[in-house]
């Protein structure tokens, strides 16, 4: 995080969601800039759209449709009410929780008695929203009170209390910090027209001296007279439009037509941005792709910030912006430089996105990932209490930067080589009918037995259902133990996710070892366009010496096995695809599929409650 | 009307940061240049903080809040009100350290109080002994209110029971604690208490309101007693130095309540305080201000008041006597005009008759009556429902906000003779309405009107939006289906003071919060009291604190009665001096005194008075 960009002073630390549309109990902590992924319908709009209804701008009241929704249930109960809590903490320049508001700040007095102190007698604000039947009107409504004590757990709602003493929430005492929510559809052709957008907030006081108006207005004013003057329909209008003192009493000849506006605060809502690509015409940002126009909106929030900041001596103001899908219609290139400017916008965001090319920029501790069980939406973050920075920049380093899209995925399979990289989704799509992409599986090379942790801890934190297909040499055994243990796991033979080959395999001895050396063999053959490979590689390498100086022996007993296996561990690259069409295309049906690769795929399969295809 | 500042009026205005005391005499505009001196802090200062106003009584709150309506957002940019109501915000909102969980009931009334202490009491065997063996039922009544005073005096003074030595008042303040607790209550002294435990215990919630206000302003900090004095310095702490406190030594009536005008001294020494003071009088005439200066030489006004005055005595017979010869020149002033007065035409509300004690005032209140002049008595003291049915109604409203109050709970049983057999305390009611619908269902009388009452204010315990006014309503209805007069014309009585509360408490409410809980608690606090009466004043000299009349009699003036009987030490008769230096200075421009030669005794004897040595001191005698 760069420096001073919490200048606010405040941060919305928690938020805690009852009986909201699909969130039934969620409760997310958020940092100065938060990450929601998941898939869609997870909830993620949902818990936009719940703290936009709490504290956002442009608010409103929460009604019977805002209602959770039991499976089974026709209707609601009528004293199932909706809570929304939110929790504000004092936070330093870069953002970290501070015990107070400092003397003299502005949210001390904007809040007063409704800031209380935890249990340390550190201070906090909680804010809750009640949607509730009010059967005295008959009607819903939404109440806004301060809360005296936020429990730690979020399961006790009752140990959240709110503050009589303190009254409700007024406006003024929210709109300073509330959420400027930007949905998926938004446009500046919107934004320019809409009242109290802000764009309309920032152009309608062009901050002009009452000289330099009266001046620009005269002009104006000239401006319209030798344009009527000139225009000739104009004066046509204008000539039957005075027929109205006919009917309405006025002073004759008071119809005027203004081609242009005459006063100044009027001129901003025809304002227009135009905008040209490197050699090309400008022309209005309104006819622009929507790309263009979503990605204006957000300049615009971003200008109307700044200017707001810039302007005030001091900060009375907490720029939160709930952004939905800021990719889209945008290309990746754009997607990545966008991600960067929201990130820069002094204040907190709250970005949903399905982009891997944003993922990718973000860091692992600003995700919240989103899923549904049943009807149920669950939040998970990764819990960083237990890990070093190192270990975060691991898992940002090795598995973020690099594989961004694995957090969308529905299952992840681990593996150390790079045979079984581009092997085993080709053994996946024969078993499934669909590549693995298209079903959210992502299969993974770790890179080595010593690289399995920080995807473990991302695939776990998240709750992505995750596999392991593993060699079973010592040395890889040792490490991946090693890594299950962290994340909890002590025995891996127990869990039926992790398959791992026998004892000192790997996957190439293992596939010999299960007699597909028939299928290696053609697989090299076609491959090398040769009528006997292996035999030829034979008589070529016989005595030479490989690596780690040890002398090659084609002749012995095992000279078949060891040739094969040190051609495809010198190939591993070239092989891997090859081999498992090879191994695919085995006119034995039970073959096709070796008991191992079987075994995983048969529990993603019943895992996922995946299809497979006939073939299987 | 602007009137512009005087010189030492605008230092103490422009006052910046640290501690100040300002002694200032009656009339030197002390109102003005406290709330001058707030609106220029808040008008001025730079950044974001509040200020915290201290007044002795709601009135005076009332009267800043007032002239201070028209300040932008004043309701969140000041606080202003009582020390007691400071207290009850802060333990409302963080006494959960000292046990205070939400909102305390407020037990205010001394009957209640002593009522409580007895059922406390026997519950335990060594005391019911105790108060047993006591003669006859007027000594027992002498025993509690003797136990009751000692509570109040270790209260008052910030000592808790284990700080007792006296083993019987520790164990009965002890129990009476306990009780209280129980019902989820607190008395008045706890107020100061439970604040100043909080602000010692828990340094940082003490903080948050250094925080929050950069300010205090202390009005009559004459009258500060150790616990009040003891809060402001807990919740300055130990580098908190924006104090400013106004008092006047002179004006030090309180003494019997603990107040004592030495905390001003202290606050010098203990929060290095400059010390301004405002020699001035901008209201009383000439001869009010030498007749004052008579008692205490060091009062002086640096302006000579271009109005004369005047001062005379009035001696009559007997009581009834002096109850005529007040009232007949009451009329004739009211009817004439008097020529030191400068507007011709008075009112009724331009006098104020001023006794030493209340009993000095019932004659003069018989000829009011029968004069048919109309008049008011008592600021300061809780009106209460005076019907059955309103009794009941404020019973039940305070188990609806509070359902733990076992106190309340049984003096309604007893009023309602409930059934023995309805075991309330060992039901749990998880909603407190259901307990009180129980209990109206159980009333052999009006229960159930009450409890419709109940249904039309569409309460619970979220509700921020309580129709009271339905309630008071329904209560009218059942009222005018009433057969007897009396008790109809009692109960709307009792409504129109209900619906006055109600009103009073909306004005003072922001951002539309109508909590019946809060509502209670503001009645209990006394704030809800309407400010402006109509009539003669007819009050002690210790209610009429703070205000001014053109006209101000005061009788009784006999030794016994002014200076009282019971003050016989140098510092009792100091403080007899300062009352009636206070009673004198209430007037503007005239000033009456008035004794009567003889004195009816309650047993029939008739005494004959001695004039008060003050009135030789006066030389009026």
């Amino acid at each position: 995080m760069t420096d001073a960009l919490c200048t606010s002073g405040i941060l919305v630390k928690e938020v805690r969601v009852y009986n909201f549309r699909s969130l039934k109990q969620v409760s997310i902590e958020l940092d100065r800039v938060n990450i929601l992924i998941g898939e869609n319908n997870s909830g993620k709009t949902s818990f936009l759209d719940a703290i936009h209804t709490a504290i956002g701008f442009g608010r409103r009241s929460i009604t019977q449709d805002d209602i959770f929704l039991d499976i089974g249930e026709r209707s609601t109960p009528r004293d199932r009410e909706v809570i929304i809590d939110i929790l504000i903490r004092p936070v330093d320049r870069i953002g970290n929780v501070v015990d107070v508001f400092p003397e003299g700040s502005f949210w001390i007095e904007l809040w007063g008695n409704g800031i209380s102190q935890d249990d340390s007698d550190d201070d906090f604000v909680g804010i809750r929203t009640r949607g509730f039947w009010n059967e005295e009107r008959r009607e819903f409504s939404t109440e806004r009170q301060f809360l005296q004590s936020w429990s730690k757990d979020p399961d006790k709602l009752e140990d959240s209390r709110v503050k009589e003493v303190a009254g409700t929430v007024s406006t003024r005492q929210l709109e300073p910090m509330a959420l400027y929510l930007m949905d998926a559809k938004r446009d500046i052709q919107d934004e320019i027209y809409k009242k109290g957008s802000f764009w309309n907030k920032l152009v309608s006081d062009f901050d002009l001296t009452d000289e330099e108006v009266s001046l620009l207005e005269e002009k104006l004013l000239n401006l319209n007279d030798e344009i009527s003057g000139k225009c000739q329909v104009l004066q046509h209008v204008q000539g039957f439009l005075s027929d109205i003192d006919k009917t309405i009493s006025c002073e004759r000849g008071s119809i005027k037509i203004d081609p242009i506006p005459r006063s100044i605060r009027n001129l901003s809502k025809g304002s227009d941005i135009n905008f040209a690509t490197l050699g090309a015409q400008s022309f209005p940002l309104s006819k622009h792709g929507m790309g263009t126009r979503s990605l204006a909106v957000l300049l615009t929030f971003r200008a109307y910030m700044t200017w707001q900041q810039g302007n005030l001596s001091e900060n009375r103001i907490h720029p939160f912006l709930g952004l939905e899908e800021p990719e889209s219609h945008l290309h990746p290139q754009a997607q990545r430089a966008l991600f960067k400017q929201t990130e820069e916008i002094p204040g907190q965001c709250i970005v949903s996105t399905h982009s891997p090319y944003i993922a990718s920029q973000a860091k692992i501790a600003q995700f919240r990932h989103f899923r549904k069980e049943q009807s149920q939406t669950i939040v998970t973050q990764i819990d960083t209490s237990s890990l070093s920075g190192e270990d975060i920049r691991k898992i940002d380093r090795m598995v973020m930067n690099t594989r961004g899209d694995l957090l969308y995925a529905r299952g992840i399979v681990l593996f150390e080589g790079e045979t079984e990289e581009q092997a085993l989704p080709e053994f996946g799509r024969q078993y499934f009918g669909l590549l693995p992409n298209a079903l959210g599986l992502s299969f993974i090379g770790v890179g080595g037995a010593g690289n399995y942790l920080p995807f473990l801890r991302l695939a776990s934190s998240f709750s992505i259902p995750w596999y392991i297909f593993s060699d079973a040499e010592q040395d890889p055994l040792r490490k991946l133990s090693s890594a299950l243990n962290q994340v909890g796991i002590s025995d891996y033979s127990s869990e039926s996710n992790i398959i791992v080959l026998n004892s000192e395999q790997n996957f190439e001895s293992y596939l010999i070892d299960e007699n597909y050396d028939d299928a290696i063999k053609s697989m090299l053959d076609s491959f090398h366009n040769m009528q006997d490979f292996l035999g030829d590689y034979k008589t070529r390498m016989h005595g030479q010496r490989k690596k780690r100086n040890v002398i090659r022996d084609y002749q012995c007993p095992n000279g078949d096995r060891n040739a094969l296996m040190d051609i495809l561990s010198e190939g591993k690259t070239q092989y891997g695809l090859p081999l498992a069409q090879s191994i695919l295309n085995l006119t034995d049906q039970s073959r096709r599929f070796p008991g191992k690769i079987k075994q995983l795929l048969d529990k993603i399969a019943d895992d996922l409650s995946l299809s497979r295809s006939s073939e299987v | 009307m602007k009137i512009s500042l005087s010189e030492t009026q605008a230092r103490i205005v422009n006052f910046g940061e640290g501690a100040l005391l300002v002694v200032a005499g009656p009339g030197a505009g002390k109102t003005r240049v406290l709330t001058e001196r707030i609106r220029r802090l808040l008008s001025e200062g730079e950044g974001h903080f509040r200020v915290l106003a201290l007044t002795f009584t709601n009135k005076a709150a009332n009267e800043m809040r007032d002239r201070l309506i028209e300040f932008p957002n004043i309701h969140e940019r000041a606080f202003i009100g009582t020390l007691h109501s400071f207290c009850l915000e802060v333990l409302s909102n963080r006494g959960k350290a000292v046990g205070i969980d939400r909102r305390p009931n407020i037990l205010e009334s001394n009957q209640d109080r002593k009522q409580l202490l007895l059922e406390a009491v026997l519950k335990d065997p060594f005391l019911f002994d105790h108060l047993e063996n006591c003669q006859d039922a007027k000594q027992k009544n002498r025993k509690l209110g003797e136990w009751l005073g000692a509570i109040d005096k270790a209260k008052k003074n910030l000592m808790p029971p284990e700080a007792i030595e006296e083993p019987i008042h520790r164990e009965v303040y002890e129990l009476y604690d306990q009780s209280l607790r129980a019902s989820n209550s607190i008395d008045f002294d706890d107020l100061l208490m439970l604040t100043y435990k909080l602000f010692t215990d828990r340094p940082k919630i003490a903080d948050f309101y250094r925080r929050q206000y950069r300010y205090i302003c202390v009005d009559e900090a004459q009258d500060l007693n150790e616990a009040q004095y003891q809060v402001i310095k807990a919740l300055c702490g130990d580098s908190y130095r924006n104090v400013m406190m106004v008092g006047d030594p002179k004006q030090a009536i309180f003494g019997w309540t603990g107040a004592d005008p030495k905390y001003l001294d202290l606050f010098l020494q203990d929060f290095q305080a400059q010390k301004i003071e405002l020699k001035v009088n901008f209201r009383s005439s000439n001869s009010v201000v030498s007749t004052a200066r008579m008692l205490f030489s060091s009062f002086r006004s640096d302006i000579v008041f271009p109005v004369e005055g005047e001062i005379g005595l009035l001696s009559a017979q007997n009581e009834k006597h002096e109850a005529e010869i007040i009232l007949e020149t009451l009329v004739k002033l009211n009817e004439n005009g008097h020529p030191e007065i400068e507007e011709k035409d008075l009112s009724f509300r331009d006098f104020a008759i001023l006794g030493r004690t209340r009993y000095v005032l019932s004659a003069i209140e018989k000829e009011l009556q029968d004069a048919r002049i109309p008049f008011y008595k008592q600021l300061s003291i809780q009106e209460e429902s005076e019907s059955d049915l309103l009794k009941d109604f404020e019973l039940c409203l305070k188990l609806l906000v509070n359902p733990q109050d076992r106190f309340h709970l049984n003096i309604l049983r007893n009023r309602w003779k409930v059934r023995p057999d309805l075991d309330i305390d060992k039901t749990t009611y998880t909603h407190s309405s259901n307990l009180v619908s129980e209990l109206c269902k159980h009333s052999a009388s009006h229960g159930s009107h009450i409890w419709n009452a109940i249904q039309a204010m569409r309460w619970n315990p979220q509700s921020h939006n309580c129709q009271f006014r339905s309630a008071l309503d329904v209560l009218d209805n059942y009222a005018d289906s009433k057969v007897r007069e009396e008790e109809k014309a009692l109960i709307m009585h009792d409504t129109q003071l209900w619906r006055k509360h109600w009103d009073v408490f909306l004005r003072s409410q922001k951002g539309g919060n109508c909590s019946l809980s809060s509502f209670l608690s503001q009645v209990a606090m006394g704030t809800t009291q309407q400010s402006k009466q109509e009539g003669v004043a007819l009050l002690t000299v210790h209610s009429a604190k703070g205000l001014e009349f053109k006209v101000v009699f005061i009788p009784g003036m006999t030794e016994g009665t002014f200076p009282d009987y019971r003050a016989t030490t140098g510092e009792a008769l100091d403080e007899e001096r300062r009352n009636l230096f206070v009673a004198i200075t209430r007037a503007r421009r005239v000033l009456y005194f008035s004794y009567p030669q003889s004195k009816m005794m309650p047993w029939g004897d008739t005494r004959s008075q001695q004039p008060s040595s003050f009135l030789r001191e006066l030389r009026l005698v």
